[in-house]
């Protein structure tokens, strides 16, 4: 049985930014000052572990008659063998109807609860979910473990999800962030599943339904899965339908193992898209993960990067130069890895002055250490997100099947609001130096290379990056 | 991410499928709904306070301390139908501006006290309002009420900040429209050409000229006249003292002075009296789309009541008629959504509004083929009544999607709605009647207003030809 640590979150979130006292005459021209923060409380869960080793979670939250139920299995692209995409059109054809239910039947009865069923695979985490009125909790239940269990894989829908898969993909990459993201991910992790982008015509028209009931033969199983229950449920009828419904499910097979990760390939990549108004910029690198004690003062550094709306990127090309939209960077994490990366769309003719700001904001961090009102801005906001991100019922679950997939314990949540906290401004140039270091990133620029590369690689940072 | 300020809403899942990246535009706020069932007959009921300042400023308090945050938003009655002819996109180019600074509080400084004391905030245009809204701490509301009567007070308008977020905002176009594939379609696009009255044809986010066209004096200009105290609404959702939020908003707002706002164009839409064609060649898209768009009844009327239920039935969520009829049955797309108000919801606009439905499809399905299949499964709705089985799940997911809008933790979703029933229908309790106005609705009359509107005298179809199609495809046809 696990419990978060309570913690108050917002106990610390007095700023000293604005505190200019409220005046008994009120002079409307200044800015009231802040009050002081209440405490906030994570709320926590209670697991039980089945006898076949199925992990069972319940987050009771809020007083809105709802409940969300999710069951993730640790399956995904690293199990597609020599299918890529094959744990995606599994997804697609358990979603066909389940049980004593075919596909129309399972929609009409989802919605009549409230919700709508969601199947779908990651790289290494597949996932069956149902957000539904709190009093068909059960029911629910009921539907999410017959798709797990009795999926019906229907021939007759398989090639029509093909073509979905087709159709969707030959969208998606023409979109050029998609072409960008692919281009970068290829780069990060080459030769790796993670590194595979989406699945080809030819790969989809290689799927058949022995490859699919293959894969849910071998890749299922209650040992391999985690069910979360979050907000508002009669909690002995709830774990009584989960006993009925899993209970005599087989342990299944030991998950696999990532294959283990290559090393990063150093280099810029630079994809033609004739007549882009715009280039498409992703500059970034790999970094540590979850559980690397360098993690919270990573994620500030983040924000203050360009993570933030008020980051020093998206003030520098949006706010003072114009030059994009929505600029912003994150870091992405994987099991066994993780990757930073700064985003953006830009003016194509100032393709090469962006990414030189880019760098400039950067390699000043490497140095300059920043004030203390920008980094408290920054600690305010990560606190303040995760708040508010687990502040709904799917946000919960998110947040602790997070901890579950990277192996951390509940008071890692709690810990983060102190050890965010706890960055000093040279501690965060200390970060940027060892995680953030420019000369160790690969850069993606999607656009109209007859207009844009020449001045690209005439930067100074660009000219030692091998041209891959 | 913030990503701030935007007239873009998410699209569809086809669209959006697999972006590695994104830095997403802020979410619209998501297709509302209505209340309970049985169960809890009275519905779900949110408090609701609601009175005027002497400049004529409404007020909305609605008070839930389930989550220690509160959520401000301000509305003003001036969406992009109305913005000066010649300045296509200055309603969302001033919304920009609104960020750019006061004499009081320098750019960025907004910023600075709402996301730098661990908050959320974001603003957007849409046909009939444009809105700020922030969610924060609750000991963080007196700053951001201080905030909002500041700049509703006056702006720090310059030819700097003016040129930059000109910049900002075409690179926002590029990014949604121009450099994307499908850019604005059908939610930009299909009005211009369904539309006859210029205030709702034209093009919402702006030609890149006349958004350069922009001068201080139309920024001015816009704002005496828009944004004024009583065209707007201050909504405040969540933590709060009821008795100091009003002393606050009292002494923030309270000593604006009132002023006029002009008179309204007209923007009345004539009746269409015979189906309309149109296509366009998009040089990036690799696949052709479809989009069919009716005229709806007036707001408020039982027809439009009724068309709600047929939204509901026809067009949302996987046990929809059009989504078992052209994705189940026939293949034709994984999905095809749609629905009233493709930039919002059914309540949340003031005057003429498309119903759409839009699909993107493979080459093999004709255009014609596609809007058979449309035309067969419409057909088949109207062919009688929804049965009570129907009617019933068309409640329960209002009612469960209405709990989502209410236990959102920003609130925006139920900020939304009670400043856009306070603007519009000067009446925000309208949100615990909602339920009741849905249960209200007989089958008979979801068949007769499917009858009514869902004619082709009535619509428009826009076609987009994809100028990117694949080479070889070798299974994206279907049976």
């Amino acid at each position: 049985m696990n419990r978060f640590n309570h913690c108050a979150a917002w106990l610390l979130a007095a700023t000293a930014l604005f505190t200019l006292p409220a005046q008994a005459a009120v002079d409307l021209s200044k800015v009231p000052a802040v009050g002081t923060p209440k405490d906030f409380v994570l709320p926590a869960r209670e697991t039980i572990t089945l006898p076949n080793g199925l992990q069972v979670s319940f987050i009771p939250f809020g007083t809105l008659p709802k409940v969300t139920l999710v069951a993730s299995v640790r399956t995904g692209n690293i199990d597609d063998g020599a299918h890529p995409g094959l744990a995606d059109i599994t997804a697609d054809l358990m979603a066909e109807g389940a049980g004593d239910r075919d596909g129309a039947a399972l929609d009409r009865y989802v919605a009549g609860m409230g919700g709508s069923l969601g199947v779908g695979s990651g790289e290494t985490q597949f996932s069956v979910s149902l957000d539904v009125l709190a009093e068909r909790g059960p029911d629910a239940l009921r539907v999410i473990a017959d798709v797990l269990r009795r999926p019906k894989l229907p021939a007759s829908e398989l090639e029509r999800l093909r073509g979905d898969m087709a159709r969707n993909i030959s969208i998606a990459r023409s979109q050029a962030q998609t072409q960008a993201g692919e281009a970068f991910q290829s780069l990060m992790f080459p030769g790796h599943p993670y590194g595979q982008g989406m699945p080809s015509d030819a790969d989809i028209a290689g799927y058949t339904l022995a490859d699919v009931k293959q894969f849910v033969a071998t890749q299922f199983g209650a040992a391999r899965t985690r069910v979360y229950v979050a907000g508002s449920f009669d909690r002995a009828a709830m774990e009584a339908a989960i006993r009925a419904a899993f209970g005599d499910w087989a342990a299944g097979p030991t998950p696999t193992g990532i294959p283990s990760l290559p090393k990063a390939q150093l280099g810029l990549r630079l994809v033609d898209r004739q007549d882009a108004p715009q280039s498409t910029l992703v500059l970034g690198l790999p970094v540590v993960t979850p559980d690397h004690p360098d993690w919270m003062a990573l994620q500030v550094a983040n924000s203050l990067l360009g993570g933030a709306f008020f980051s020093r990127i998206t003030l520098n090309i949006r706010e003072a130069k114009g030059y994009a939209y929505s600029p912003g960077s994150g870091i992405s994490p994987r099991t066994g890895s993780a990757v930073w990366a700064q985003n953006a769309d830009v003016t194509r003719e100032e393709t090469a002055n962006a990414l030189k700001e880019i760098f400039h904001e950067v390699e000043r961090l490497q140095s300059e250490a920043p004030p203390l009102d920008e980094l408290q801005r920054n600690q305010n906001l990560l606190v303040g997100r995760l708040a508010l991100s687990v502040s709904t019922r799917q946000g919960l679950v998110g947040r602790v099947a997070f901890l579950d997939q990277f192996g951390l314990p509940d008071s890692w949540l709690s810990n983060y609001i102190s050890a965010v906290r706890a960055v000093t401004p040279q501690r965060l140039v200390e970060v940027m130096q060892t995680h953030l270091a420019p000369a160790k990133m690969s850069l993606v620029v999607v656009g109209d290379l007859n207009k844009v590369r020449d001045s690209v690689k005439a930067l100074p940072q660009i000219q030692t990056l091998p041209e891959t | 991410m913030p990503a701030y300020r935007s007239l873009f809403r998410p699209l569809a899942a086809a669209l959006a499928a697999a972006v590695l990246f994104t830095s997403t535009p802020a979410a619209a706020a998501g297709k509302p709904a209505a209340a309970p069932t049985p169960a809890a007959a009275a519905g779900l009921q949110v408090p609701v306070e609601y009175y005027r300042l002497p400049n004529g400023l409404r007020v909305v308090l609605s008070r839930d301390t389930t989550l220690p945050t509160t959520t401000v938003g301000v509305y003003y009655q001036i969406g992009f139908r109305v913005e000066p002819k010649g300045r296509t996109g200055f309603a969302h180019l001033f919304e920009h501006m609104m960020f750019q600074g006061t004499p009081n509080l320098p750019k960025g400084g907004l910023d600075q006290i709402v996301s730098g004391n661990g908050g959320a905030i974001n603003g957007s245009t849409r046909f009939d309002y444009t809105n700020y809204y922030e969610v924060v701490p609750a000991h963080v509301l007196e700053s951001v009420l201080w905030v909002e009567a500041d700049r509703m007070r006056g702006l720090d308008i310059n030819a700097a900040s003016l040129a930059n977020q000109q910049g900002v905002v075409k690179n926002e176009v590029r990014v949604n429209v121009l450099n994307r594939p499908y850019g604005g379609f059908p939610w930009l696009s299909l009005p211009q050409y369904a539309n006859t009255n210029w205030n709702n044809a034209h093009n919402f986010y702006g030609d890149l000229t006349e958004l350069d066209a922009a001068n201080l004096e139309d920024v001015k200009t816009f704002f005496n006249n828009y944004y004024t105290p009583s065209n707007a609404v201050l909504v405040v959702a969540g933590d709060f003292e009821a008795a100091r939020a009003k002393a606050w908003i009292t002494q923030y707002f309270g000593s604006l002075p009132a002023r006029a706002t002009p008179a309204r164009p007209d923007i009345t839409e004539p009746a269409q009296t015979a189906e309309k064609r149109a296509s366009y060649v998009d040089k990036i898209a690799p696949r052709p789309a479809l989009a069919v768009g009716w005229h709806m009844p007036e707001r408020n009327t039982r027809d439009w009541l009724a068309m709600g239920v047929v939204d509901e039935l026809l067009l949302q969520g996987d046990a929809s008629l059009l989504r078992q009829r052209l994705v189940r049955d026939r293949g034709m797309s994984s999905s095809i959504d749609g629905g009233v108000n493709l930039l919002g919801n059914l309540y949340n606009y003031n005057g003429p509004m498309l119903f759409t439905a839009y699909l993107i499809h493979d080459a093999s399905n004709t255009p014609d083929a596609v809007l058979g299949a449309i035309d067969s499964a419409v057909d088949e709705f109207k062919a009688k009544p929804p049965t009570q089985e129907d009617m019933d799940r068309a409640i329960t997911t209002l009612r469960s999607g209405l709990y989502d809008v209410v236990g959102s933790s920003t609130r925006f979703g139920l900020v939304d709605l009670l400043a856009s029933f306070a603007l519009f229908d000067d009446d925000p309790a309208r949100i615990n009647r909602l339920e009741a106005e849905l249960r209200s609705v007989k089958p008979e009359e979801v068949q007769a207003a499917a009858q009514r509107y869902l004619r082709r005298e009535n619509r428009t179809i826009l076609t987009v030809e994809a100028g990117a199609a694949p080479k070889a495809n070798t299974i994206g046809g279907v049976k």
